[in-house]
């Protein structure tokens, strides 16, 4: 089960794209918290702190603002273009005795004996969308794929989930399969030079059918 | 045999300008591991062709390589010793507009070393400089 995380957050009065970039020059990161219907509040973090949660794949925050403590789940986290700075933060207020619905990374444990036989391993889908109570919420869902062999295919159904946890996806869905890859053939992939253009008729028939309109 | 397109609506392109950074296609999705582009850049069907050669070489058929680029856009050139004017040259070649963020090639099915010698392989083949990066998970 996922620890909750303990970050100090400010209340932030100034607003916009100027003042977001005064912070995260300080080193800190917009963020915002919403929910419940009650008032949302924009918030200011120290980017080191949350950023090493969230890379340990932290969902739940513990939130001290301004002295007051909340407890809230990580909505969206916002990245820069190379994927290395977080740039703003989404956080919904959250009750531990309450369901959610959240996504967690589902790694596939040991290598399957369908490889010694020149099988390759293809995982579909790395992520499963989940719905569960806040405290049961899973770091990672693992699942052992040494028996899979050769032409196997593993689906959502197959998975062994912890308890208290109810998969939203489609059950049927393919996680991974160990299959053979075929051989890329070089020869005979020699195609046209040049794409066809559309709408352009090969010689001269474009006028004759131009002619018959 | 480079890639280019099958059907195109018109043979010849104007040039353009590679503006801003990379907001779509800069995520690992299909397999574990990335190969992502740090500066903008037109990389041609030749140079994704030589990387897929020298990653597919390097894994034989052990892992899956996964090209995330196309080339769409044609680059025409006049020949050789012929005077200005007279129209804009023939398509010489085909090329992907890449901007920086961009994944260019993913692996997946492998472990994380091997990943990591197979991409700098096949970063050399491309014209500007790239990074290893991983699959990230979603904490929402």
């Amino acid at each position: 089960m996922s620890q909750t995380a303990q970050v100090t957050a400010k209340s932030r009065s100034e607003l916009g794209s100027r003042a977001n970039k005064r912070l995260r020059d300080a080193g800190m990161i917009p963020g915002v918290i919403y929910g419940h219907k009650e008032a949302v509040v924009p918030v200011t973090l120290p980017r080191r702190d949350v950023a090493n949660h969230i890379d340990r794949g932290s969902h739940l925050f513990d939130l001290n603002i301004d002295g007051k403590s909340e407890k809230v789940l990580v909505k969206e986290v916002q990245y820069d273009h190379l994927g290395i700075e977080i740039l703003h933060i989404d956080f919904a207020r959250v009750n531990l005795d309450e369901k959610v619905e959240i996504t967690v990374p589902l790694e596939l444990k040991g290598t399957p004996k369908g490889e010694a036989d020149g099988g390759v391993l293809t995982q579909l889908i790395s992520e499963l969308h989940i719905e569960c109570l806040v405290t049961d919420i899973p770091d990672i869902i693992r699942h052992s794929i040494a028996e899979m062999k050769l032409n196997d295919i593993l689906h959502i159904k197959e998975l062994k989930l912890p308890t208290g946890v109810k998969v939203l996806q489609d059950e049927d869905l393919v996680v991974a399969t160990v299959k053979e890859i075929e051989e890329e053939t070089e020869a005979g992939a020699e195609g046209e030079a040049e794409p066809a253009v559309i709408g352009e008729v090969k010689d001269g028939t474009a006028a004759v059918a131009a002619e018959k309109k | 045999m480079p890639m280019m397109p099958k059907r195109v609506k018109f043979r010849k392109s104007q040039r353009g300008k590679i503006k801003g950074n990379a907001t779509r296609g800069n995520t690992v999705a299909f397999g574990e591991f990335g190969l992502q582009a740090l500066k903008p850049s037109w990389i041609t069907a030749r140079q994704i062709e030589a990387g897929r050669v020298a990653a597919s070489h390097f894994l034989r058929r052990e892992g899956r390589l996964y090209i995330r680029i196309f080339p769409h856009k044609s680059v025409s050139a006049k020949p050789l010793e012929v005077r200005m004017g007279s129209g804009k040259g023939e398509p010489e070649f085909w090329c992907a507009v890449v901007k920086p963020g961009t994944i260019l090639f993913e692996v997946g099915g492998v472990d994380e070393a091997t990943a990591k010698k197979c991409l700098a392989r096949l970063a050399f083949k491309m014209p500007i400089a790239c990074r290893f990066v991983h699959r990230r998970h979603s904490v929402a």
